[in-house]
């Protein structure tokens, strides 16, 4: 630093770290929320509260200070969970004393017993802050709802659809964009504006769900799998990046390779491909998670159960809370091991894994993806 | 140049596929093509294949359950279920349908989905003298029993399918009296007559039939927000008119019950009745369908001493302490309930709203054209059902003793049935598709009866006479197809002129302005769409033999 | 004379496509590909004014003129009156998508903003990493996430914090119509911040640090600094970004709401998009595609209007194209 930091300016940077590492928290706290929901037991799913990795915070408002030394029994943790229902029995029997000393007494000269809490298993360990409480507690973890995910028949299915169509379909569509964008980046090409005009014009203006259904249907694709290859080959958006990348590749590469007899198909793979990695790779990015994340085209270009993608299944289980999916993988159900909650959260976390698995070492060129959409055509 | 022969060849492909693509011919078009149905024979040795769209509520039913195996073999089918639940039943099956994956047997729920459907030429034709010749008890009950449904399955006079009917909606719910209170002012006998019905009204508002001193009772309330529960059916009733159906007007023309000068009688008494505060006034803002059941609420907290269609045997069985009659008389142990009975109007009127007996419809997609003699076979299975004893019982539920069992078998039949288990599991039974999946049969009040335990059937003789159930002239109002349209908006604007009306904030008058908004928007074509299907239905009812009584 | 230059153009033209006709050639698919699948379904649009048949097909079916949209418009689910005031799926859409863009398109410049100012690299791209995540997700993983995280029950895990320190019934973040859409709002947000972020960064990586240089010699604070340098040369990819999001005002975020609403909200929460598909599905193709076509037109006709006037306010320098 060239120049001193005021204090406000020296402020103003913790408060920005602090305030930039909430960010990323608040970020990351519903994945991480689903994957420590995707290991619960049933009664830690059901026991509310905010889930860290692997255990449940749990926020409770308590009267005083006192207030916890009384109720020794909440702080047990699961290896305390005997002792700490020992002490209910000697509460329960100082209560049951206490109340017929009441019956005898009455509430002038005591006052009237509490019963003793019922000591919930695993009941937490606690922070103490202020009049708040944050219980955390290692919990027993679960793998059984990932055993139900593994069990039902439809993740094979859409797995192996969802697989299909992202390789399949990313292949083909770096291909065709390439040939598309290649005339497109040539200056000798006749009607060159016009072509991109003409691509243009459909990111403003198409003509929607209906003519689409019927145009599929019409095509013989309706219920077939290539709906999903298809109609994504080619895209305006692609076409534009990859001719745009292909201009700036200076002429005189593709100029001397025509002296020495090339032909433009030449040019194009073993030139122009080949210098335009980074550009190829953030497209086959984009399209990869594109295809990997579809669930419209599924939704309502395909009946099959056989045909669907992984989405679907996804959004069968998780959004509309259909139980019969899972129930499929049902084998020996141990109720106290997941709920479908945990189910949801585990099929959540195997849909997303491929993806969060990936991208830190593909990121960069998720950046440069959108930083290419981002310049201006 | 080497390189451009695969690309010439992806083009050829390309065009090859277009332009098979636009010869290919359109299967939802063949529909339409007559099909000679004296060719069309049916050997009952053949096995015949059929996929099979059910009723949503088995979705979770397996393939090859037992009763899908009785079935198969009793009539040498080959059934492919189709479960969809009622989300895919409403949201994907139109979808599969356009994009030609029709089954060849569709349970269909609803006329308008049936009309919509056959517009875009999703089912064949079937005559109706095809279901007359190879079903012909079966046609006979539902011309007897439920004419209606002959109107359902059919689009422009043409048949589409098989109607199906359901007797149990054709018995009116009366309403419900706080008997101990009558007695406590006076009354001594459940109200007949609307004068009668106004007295009691009269006397349980001011004459403190609960004794507490205070004049904190109403007689009735309503619930104008619901058109079908309107807590004044029973008013209506009495002067034969029902706002929210269609109606046979005094000049044989079809009309909207709420736009009759009747309706307006019957407003005006309302209002009558109003201004004497013999109606709650939350009538407007009460709701009684679930979850608020704001009336029910107030019968049981003792503030009303009336309520209307709760006059039915479930709610009134002194076997079962939860239902309504339970909870009334836990709340007010001195309470004592009486059934009571449509009012008799000013001209011998009387009778309540009832859904009527038409049912569902099985329709067949364009593939049964291949092969019409399926449509012979699921005919013979429905007529089977109706004439042989025991059948139907057999394929929907499965053998006595094995799947079920009469609840007291010293009594048989008449104590009503019960699943054994492990069937009695409601998902178990759903699974084995234990219920009407594939089974539509046709039954007769008698036979009906004769199933039916005792004390219920007591009940319903003496309280729910079919004569007084008052169903729509076409049996749904929105059986229309510009209902779709209009309807649902009318009724709104209804409900709100006759809420004004009654309540006294705007004058009669305002009865002439509603019958003029009502045939402004949309209310005069649907009137007109309505007299052409009326005119249709007397000729289906003609063609198919319904007796005459039914015509008008 | 004129038929000399016809005639010398046409053979120019004819030259030019022989000397280039690999390049022709090479384009035949991807023109075949967008007139098939994006060309001849604009054609499909007249089936907006025709009571549309399957059967019958988009030929044969009878033209019934402007009557989808006069059902389109005259019906109770569209856009109605009451006492004046708009309602309805029109309303629901431009309403949300209103939110969207103005708190929604402050966030991305915030953080990137905050993001700038951090000088220790691996914690700025580690952040980065983190805030654009979401954005590789589906909704319908994000929306099954949210509906366990916004969970009414009482166990749900925001509603039992803010059950267990208020002592409040359980938040209908999900059911009450209003409070749904602030949902659909926050969570848009969190989808989409990172990721937008990413582009005012690299916005910013190409100003001139020269002019930071000169500001500093001159005493300027930072704020000043961002004030005065990177505020005006964000302008551009503002402007550009703005543009590109006014032809989606009838977008209100299909994918987020059909996967997160429920018949509860639909009074609130019901946009174009869902109303399209929901007509499709009772096969009502008329209406839907005249619902469609409306969206259409008025999304091209509001990207060329902000165009025209983000050139005319930086006389020519601005604009998409």
């Amino acid at each position: 630093m060239s120049y001193k930091l005021s204090f406000g300016e020296k402020f103003f940077n913790v408060f920005n770290v602090v305030m930039l590492a909430f960010v990323a928290i608040l970020a990351l706290y519903p994945f991480m929320y689903t994957l420590s929901m995707s290991i619960s037991s049933q009664a830690e799913a059901s026991s509310g509260g905010l889930h860290f990795l692997p255990r449940v915070m749990q926020i409770t408002k308590i009267g005083s200070k006192e207030d916890i030394k009384d109720n020794d029994i909440h702080k047990k943790t699961t290896e305390d969970y005997q002792k700490s229902l020992l002490l209910y029995a000697k509460l329960q029997e100082k209560y049951q004393k206490d109340t017929a000393e009441f019956a005898i007494k009455g509430p002038n000269e005591m006052s009237k017993p509490q019963a003793p809490e019922m000591p919930k298993e695993h009941h937490p360990k606690h922070l103490v802050m202020g009049s708040t409480r944050i219980h955390y507690h290692p919990e027993v973890i679960s793998f059984m709802s990932y055993v139900m995910v593994f069990k039902n028949p439809n993740m094979l299915i859409g797995y192996t659809n969802t697989l299909f169509r992202t390789v399949v379909g990313t292949i083909l569509v770096l291909l065709m964009t390439c040939i598309a964008a290649y005339p497109l980046s040539r200056k000798s090409m006749p009607f060159r504006k016009q072509l991109v005009f003409f691509l243009l014009f459909t990111m403003l203006f198409g003509g929607g769900l209906i003519p689409t259904f019927l145009l599929i249907k019409a095509l013989g694709l309706y219920n077939n799998i290539w709906v999903y290859i298809i109609p994504g080959l080619l895209g305006a958006f692609n076409i534009i990046i990859v001719k745009n990348f292909f201009q700036s590749i200076p002429d005189s590469y593709a100029e001397s390779a025509q002296l020495d007899g090339a032909s433009d198909w030449t040019i194009l793979f073993r030139i122009y491909m080949p210098l335009s990695k980074p550009v190829l790779a953030t497209v086959a990015l984009w399209t990869a998670v594109g295809h990997w994340n579809s669930w419209f085209d599924a939704m309502i270009f395909i009946n099959d159960n056989t045909k669907q993608v992984l989405q679907t299944f996804l959004q069968r289980i998780v959004i509309e809370g259909s139980t019969d999916l899972i129930e499929k993988g049902m084998v020996n159900p141990d109720l106290t091991q997941y709920t479908s909650d945990t189910v949801k959260a585990a099929t959540v976390i195997v849909t997303i894994l491929p993806i969060l698995l990936v991208y830190p070492f593909v990121q960069k060129y998720f950046v440069k993806g959108i930083m290419l959409g981002g310049i201006k055509e | 140049m080497k390189i451009q022969i695969p690309l010439i060849a992806v083009a050829v492909i390309l065009v090859g596929w277009l332009v098979w693509v636009t010869a290919h011919p359109n299967s939802t078009r063949e529909v339409e093509a007559p099909i000679n149905w004296d060719n069309v024979h049916d050997d009952p040795a053949n096995t015949l294949t059929m996929s099979w769209l059910g009723v949503p509520s088995y979705s979770s039913g397996k393939p090859g359950s037992d009763r899908q195996k009785f079935i198969e073999n009793y009539f040498n089918v080959k059934l492919n279920p189709i479960f969809l639940d009622d989300n895919a039943y409403q949201r994907k099956k139109p979808l599969m349908f356009a994009g030609g994956d029709i089954p060849d047997v569709c349970w269909e729920n609803d006329p308008n989905a049936l009309q919509r459907d056959v517009y875009h030429g999703f089912f064949m034709e079937i005559p109706h003298e095809v279901i007359l010749k190879y079903a012909p008890t079966y046609s006979k009950y539902l011309s007897e029993q439920a004419p209606v449904a002959w109107l359902y399955s059919s689009v422009n006079g043409k048949n589409y399918g098989i109607p199906t009917m359901n007797l149990e909606l054709t018995y009116p719910f009366p309403g419900v009296w706080r008997m101990d209170w009558l007695k406590n002012v006076g009354i001594t006998k459940v109200p007949e007559t609307i004068e009668e019905y106004h007295e009691a009204l009269y006397r349980l508002r001011n004459n403190d039939p609960d004794g507490n001193g205070i004049k904190d009772t109403y007689g009735m309330s309503g619930d104008i927000q619901s058109w079908w529960w309107t807590s004044f059916g029973d008013v209506f009733g009495a002067y034969g008119v029902m706002p929210f159906d269609w109606q046979l007007g005094s000049d044989d023309k079809v009309v909207w019950g709420g736009v009759r000068p009747e309706a307006k009688q019957v407003v005006e008494l309302l209002r009558q009745w109003k201004t004497e505060d013999l109606i709650d006034p939350q009538f407007t803002t009460d709701k009684n369908g679930p979850p608020n059941k704001d009336i029910e609420r107030k019968f049981v907290d003792g503030q009303l001493g009336y309520i209307y269609y709760y006059g039915k045997f479930a709610n009134m069985d002194p076997a079962i302490p939860n239902n309504f009659r339970g909870t009334v008389l836990k709340r007010n142990p001195n309470a004592e309930l009486a059934v009571g009975k449509f009012p008799v109007g000013p001209t011998g009127k009387s009778g309540g709203r009832v859904w009527g007996a038409g049912g569902n419809i099985l329709a067949f997609g364009p593939s049964v054209r291949k092969n019409p003699a399926i449509v012979i076979r699921v005919l013979k299975m429905l007529e089977d059902y109706t004439v042989v004893e025991g059948l139907s019982t057999e394929a929907s539920s499965g053998k006595q003793f094995q799947q079920w069992d009469y609840k007291n078998p010293a009594i048989g039949k008449k104590s009503g049935t019960k699943m054994l288990p492990p069937y009695d599991d409601q998902n178990v039974a759903k699974q084995e598709v234990i219920g009407g999946f594939f089974v539509m049969s046709a039954s007769t009040p008698a036979l009906k009866d004769a199933s039916t335990p005792d004390d219920e059937l007591t009940f319903r003789n003496t309280y729910q006479l079919r004569e007084q159930g008052i169903p729509d002239l076409l049996g749904k109002p929105d059986v229309i197809m510009s209902a779709a349209d209009f309807l649902s908006d009318l009724r709104v604007k209804q409900q709100k002129y006759y809420a004004e009306m009654i309540s006294g904030t705007e004058p009669m008058s305002k009865f002439d302005e509603w019958v003029a908004y009502f045939n402004e928007h949309g209310g005069a074509k649907m009137t007109a769409d309505a007299e052409k299907m009326q005119q249709q239905k007397v000729e289906i009812y003609k063609k198919v033999g319904v007796p005459e009584k039914f015509w008008k | 004379m004129t038929t000399d230059v016809a005639t010398v153009k046409k053979s120019a033209l004819a030259e030019s496509i022989r000397k280039n006709r690999t390049l022709i050639f090479m384009s035949l698919p991807f023109i075949f590909f967008f007139i098939l699948f994006h060309y001849i379904p604009m054609y499909g649009i007249i089936i907006a004014f025709k009571q549309f048949s399957l059967k019958l097909g988009i030929l044969d079916s009878p033209w019934c003129g402007w009557d989808n949209f006069s059902r389109l418009f005259g019906g109770v689910d569209f856009l109605k009156w009451q006492n004046g005031i708009p309602s309805g799926v029109l309303v629901n859409t431009l309403w949300i998508s209103i939110l969207r863009l103005t708190l929604g398109f402050f966030a991305p410049i915030v953080l990137a903003l905050l993001l700038n100012e951090i000088r220790i690299s691996w914690f700025k791209r580690s952040i980065q990493t983190l805030t654009y995540l979401p954005f590789f997700l589906s909704w319908v993983i994000l929306g099954g996430i949210f509906l366990m995280v916004f969970s009414e029950s009482p166990n749900g895990p925001l509603n039992s914090i803010i059950i267990s320190l208020t002592h409040w019934a359980p938040v209908k973040f999900l059911t009450n119509g209003d409070l749904f859409i602030t949902t659909i709002i926050t969570t848009g947000i969190w989808h989409g911040a990172g990721y937008g972020a990413v582009i005012y960064l690299a916005a910013l990586s190409g100003i001139d640090p020269t002019l930071y240089e000169a500001a500093m010699v001159d005493g300027a604070s930072r704020w000043k600094q961002v004030v005065h340098i990177t505020l005006p040369c964000l302008a551009p990819t503002i402007i550009t970004l703005l543009i590109l999001s006014a032809g989606g005002i009838l977008n209100a975020g299909f994918d987020q709401i059909y996967n997160m609403y429920n018949p509860m909200v639909i009074d609130k929460a019901e946009i174009i998009d869902t109303y399209v598909l929901k007509r499709m599905m009772a096969l009502d193709f008329g209406l839907a595609t005249a619902a469609g076509l409306f969206k259409a037109v008025v999304g091209m006709a509001m990207i060329v209007l902000v165009n025209s006037i983000a050139k005319k306010m930086t006389d020519g320098e601005q604009g998409v194209w």
